[in-house]
């Protein structure tokens, strides 16, 4: 699911002016993007959706990015976020959040047998979060940002960042050890 | 655990896809993190390869893809669409109402050249009393051609009466002061001479003084037939530059009926007695006639003596000129450095004018957008943020 950081890194510097440069950062960013969208609407429908609308913006927007303001990577995942709160209060207006059941993860049966019982335990500490703290965890874990990119998509300073992470891992593993 | 050990466990663990701490507790905690890192969801093949397929052709436009977007934000955001017609319509109305005030200001200051060249006519011809609109008639055409072009063209109004009036008497009167150029001070006295002349007027008296210091001047006591004196004025206003210049009128009609009527009445009484005199039965009788006859006679030649000086002063208008004459260096404005200095000037206000006037127009309208869109800023963050409570 998460390729590696140091192929995003080179994907953030790319010049994202040329098509080669945004389809480098496509490449290097779509399946975190679309694991960080999925995570937070719990909708398979509409995290395709939304993770289309995100590259299709950025495409259209990448004239307008300038590096002075964080990475590519951050900015692709401001742009997949905004995205995927209008689609999460669309979802809220229309009444069919019934996403608790979540129906975004489709492993194998002989990945379920091998770890049912951790995922378990993550699905549950993860339905214990408030929707602030999950957004950060799935920008983290699913969209695998450092602390500094997430600080820029949330608007808030890197300490902060640190502080809530630390809270939400805390609320995770008493979760986990119930 | 704090917040350092916590991000750099995790970060630990997320580079190295390994939980490898000693502690047993830090390395539980590296083991969820790998754990919901693993349980992230993967997007569906086929959503991946129409995707890639969508990012290789740069995201080709659906067609009505503009009818749609207009068509979301009538239906998804119809605060906002309100917003925009507003704040189009308030730009368009600050435009239209700026607009018009510019071109109110144009005819402003039409008008007040107008009022400009009134001015100096105005108190004497107040003074006038009943005379004095029959006198403001010709003045616009003495003013600049872009001001009578702004006044409304007034009813056409003879020489020498008012409107329909024609056989009223009006003694008309005029002062004007030119300032000629010092040496230029002779030919323009002879040539206040030469346009009297031409409108048959008289000069009744006239000086002239040329001299080094600021002792020359000159002035002017003439006499100008009533039917020319507005081309005669236009004339000398043309010798030189006009300092100012001053229009009187009086209306002298009831004093003329006056003077008529009572010289008519004596004839008519000087006739009764020259025939009672032949008619006169003794010498004392005819003596008496006589006397009467010469009371009668000299009140006869006053009255006319009064009807010829009125009509002496309706005929001909009062013209005044003096010439103050004025250095060359003062007067050439039209030429050298200086004047180009003095054009550079005018022109630079004259663009600091307007582009005030379109400051004054276009800032409100630019501090307006930028606060909506602060506003619009703010509130679409405050709407998503709120998807997550």
């Amino acid at each position: 699911v998460n390729d590696a950081p140091t192929e995003a890194v080179t994907a953030s510097t790319v010049a994202l002016s040329t098509a080669e440069g945004f389809e480098d950062l496509y490449r290097a960013t779509f399946p975190r993007v679309y694991a960080y969208v999925a995570s937070l609407l719990r909708d398979r429908a509409a995290a395709e959706d939304v993770a289309a609308v995100a590259f299709e913006r950025a495409y259209r927007k990448r004239g307008r990015f300038s590096p002075r303001r964080g990475s590519a990577e951050a900015w692709v995942f401001g742009i997949a976020r905004n995205a995927a709160l209008d689609e999460l209060r669309r979802l809220k207006r229309r009444a069919t959040l019934e996403a608790e059941t979540a129906d975004v993860w489709s492993p194998s049966p002989h990945e379920e047998a091998e770890r049912s019982f951790t995922r378990e335990e993550v699905r549950t500490a993860l339905a214990s979060l408030e929707p602030r703290e999950r957004d950060l965890v799935a920008l983290k874990f699913a969209g695998g940002l450092t602390n500094v990119e997430i600080a820029r998509v949330l608007g808030i300073s890197e300490t902060n960042v640190g502080s809530r992470l630390h809270r939400a891992v805390e609320k995770l593993r008493k979760a986990c050890h119930r | 655990m704090n917040v350092e050990t916590t991000t750099s466990l995790i970060d630990a663990a997320l580079a190295s896809d390994a939980a490898n701490a000693l502690d047993p507790e830090e390395r539980r905690l590296q083991e969820l993190v790998l754990a919901i890192r693993a349980d992230a969801p993967a997007p569906d093949p086929d959503f991946e390869l129409r995707l890639n397929a969508r990012v290789a052709a740069g995201f080709p436009r659906r067609r009505g893809g503009a009818r749609k977007r207009i068509h979301a934000l009538l239906t998804t955001r119809p605060q906002l669409a309100a917003l925009g017609v507003a704040a189009s319509l308030l730009i368009a109305l600050v435009v239209v109402f700026a607009g018009g005030s510019g071109g109110g200001s144009g005819t402003g200051s039409a008008g007040s050249a107008v009022a400009g060249s009134g001015a100096a006519s105005a108190p004497s011809t107040a003074s006038s009393g009943a005379a004095a609109p029959a006198e403001k008639t010709p003045a616009p055409s003495t003013a600049s051609s872009g001001a009578s072009v702004a006044v409304p063209a007034p009813t056409p109004i003879q020489p020498g009466g008012f409107v329909g009036g024609r056989n009223r008497k009006v003694e008309r009167s005029a002062a004007l002061v030119l300032a000629p150029l010092r040496d230029q001070l002779s030919a323009v006295g002879d040539q206040v001479i030469a346009v009297t002349d031409r409108y048959r007027g008289v000069v009744l008296q006239s000086s002239v003084t040329s001299a080094a210091g600021n002792g020359s001047g000159g002035w002017f006591d003439l006499r100008i037939p009533t039917a020319n004196l507005q081309p005669a004025l236009r004339d000398l206003s043309a010798l030189a530059d006009v300092k100012s210049r001053t229009e009187n009128a009086n209306d002298v009609t009831a004093p003329w009926v006056s003077a008529r009527t009572r010289l008519q009445e004596l004839n008519a009484e000087r006739r009764g007695l020259l025939r009672r005199l032949e008619h006169a039965a003794t010498d004392q009788a005819a003596a008496a006639i006589r006397a009467r006859i010469r009371i009668v006679n000299h009140e006869i030649d006053a009255q006319t003596s009064a009807l010829t000086d009125l009509r002496r002063r309706t005929s001909y208008a009062s013209v005044s000129v003096t010439l103050e004459p004025r250095n060359r260096k003062a007067a050439t404005a039209g030429t050298g450095i200086g004047s180009g200095a003095r054009a550079l000037r005018d022109s630079l206000i004259a663009s600091v004018n307007i582009g005030l006037r379109v400051l004054g127009v276009a800032l409100p309208i630019a501090i307006l957008i930028a606060v909506l869109w602060a506003a619009r800023g703010w509130l679409t963050r405050r709407r998503r943020e709120a998807a997550l409570s």
